[in-house]
């Protein structure tokens, strides 16, 4: 086979395989990084990144993970480079502020929390999962959004499959009180909406 | 399985991450646990909307767009710096020829017009008429843009085999090809730059041969041959000593 028609193919079988998995990337590089121009950044590195490196991609295993991985290395380097690492430290010390200890976790599943994501938009979503620690956030996303398995998370992540279940089991129930409390805040500001003193001379239509 | 297990099992269960043994006790409390079933429907409502919500994010058309793009240039780029070590080749050789030719360019700029006849000779470069004295004579008298004087008589084992009218620098030339005792003799002739006293009999060796110019009654001469030194004299005027 000539060079040039090799290469077409390579590219087209590229565009086939990686191209599709373009939403989920730029969901993953979207909670990783909260600023949209970075995570912009990142998806067109990733992809770049795994063109040059296609041949390393076994055809058959998963697409998306092997992206999410080159996404997330590029991310920690980027991060690396800016002298800022950040994600453990909170972590622990969220942990430590929540009842998490505490709960049984049989009434986890039973509490109100599990349907606080029931009428919540996606911005809340959004807003609580941002409130987790980095890895915690990552782990939640690849395993109930973007449907990795555990080997496949903890290939992304670079972790042993029992951290990345040690870290879902605790995001989850962080991610379901974060949801509960900004719940309770929102309704809280629903019945107090009404009450605000109004200037009508700003607000004329009294919005 | 109790309850408490259940709880313990209930995630991994939900993420397909169970064998099948534990699976199947996992489905069996649930079938026989109403609260465990509510449990584990309320996390599956839970993930599903999560889900459902987060899955509606999508990448901007403008980054789609950038992604095709820059993917395409890459792939032409990657392309290119595969064929990059033949077009370094190439270019390598272009180059050597650029060089080259411009280094033989200068070499044979109009003040050394030898290194012409030197190239002639070496390359063995067609004349223009090929045949005995008289063909060759003939075509002389008939293209040469200058007096032409030939150089030396055909002797016994000298003879005028081919000839050819050119420009060696700025100079009009002709060039002669003498068979001599069956090695070739190229003698090159045009008329002297102006300076009246001529250039004098200089002797060079180049590329391996014997190259003799002279100056002669208006005309220089180069010869280039691959006789022996001694050889060469004949193609002399006699008012030189030769080598």
């Amino acid at each position: 086979m000539r060079w040039w028609s090799r290469r077409r193919n390579e590219q087209d079988r590229f565009e086939r395989e990686a191209l599709p998995h373009l939403d989920a990337v730029y969901r993953f590089a979207r909670s990783l990084a909260r600023d949209e121009a970075l995570a912009d950044d990142l998806v067109q590195e990733t992809y770049l990144k795994a063109l040059a490196s296609f041949d390393s991609f076994q055809e058959g295993t998963n697409c998306k993970a092997w992206l999410f991985r080159i996404l997330r290395n590029t991310f920690i380097n980027r991060i690396r480079m800016g002298g800022r690492e950040v994600g453990v430290e909170d972590a622990r010390e969220l942990l430590q502020s929540t009842s998490l200890q505490a709960w049984s976790s049989r009434a986890f599943y039973r509490g109100p929390e599990a349907n606080a994501v029931l009428g919540a938009t996606r911005e809340r979503l959004e807003a609580a999962l941002r409130d987790l620690p980095r890895d915690y956030r990552t782990v939640v996303v690849l395993a109930d959004v973007e449907e990795l398995s555990y080997r496949e998370i903890a290939e992304v992540m670079g972790t042993p499959i029992g951290t990345v279940m040690s870290r879902l089991f605790r995001a989850r129930r962080l991610l379901r009180e974060q949801l509960a409390q900004t719940t309770d805040l929102a309704l809280d500001n629903g019945d107090i909406v009404p009450l605000r003193p109004r200037s009508s001379r700003e607000d004329p239509h009294g919005l | 399985m109790d309850c408490e297990t259940l709880a313990r099992y209930l995630d991994l269960y939900l993420d397909g991450e169970l064998a099948l043994e534990e699976r199947a006790e996992v489905e069996a409390h649930l079938k026989g646990c109403p609260g465990c079933r509510e449990a584990a429907a309320a996390e599956v409502r839970f993930r599903t909307g999560l889900r459902q919500a987060l899955l509606s994010a999508r990448a901007p058309a403008s980054l789609r767009e950038q992604v095709a793009h820059r993917i395409r240039l890459e792939a032409n780029h990657v392309g290119n710096a595969r064929f990059l070590p033949t077009l370094l080749a190439a270019a390598a050789v272009l180059l050597i020829a650029v060089v080259g030719y411009g280094a033989l360019t200068l070499w044979t700029a109009p003040e050394d017009p030898v290194q012409d006849v030197v190239e002639a000779h070496r390359l063995s470069s067609d004349s223009e008429v090929f045949g005995d004295r008289d063909q060759v004579l003939g075509f002389l008298r008939a293209h040469a843009p200058f007096p032409f004087r030939v150089p030396i008589p055909d002797g016994r084992d000298a003879r005028l085999v081919g000839a050819r009218v050119t420009r060696l620098g700025a100079s009009p030339a002709v060039v002669y090809l003498y068979d001599v005792g069956g090695r070739r003799v190229t003698v090159a002739q045009y008329p002297a730059p102006d300076t009246g006293a001529g250039p004098g009999l200089r002797l060079d060796r180049r590329a391996g041969f014997v190259v003799a110019t002279y100056g002669d009654q208006g005309l220089t001469q180069t010869v280039v041959s691959d006789l022996p030194d001694r050889e060469v004299r004949r193609f002399l005027p006699a008012s030189y000593p030769g080598p």
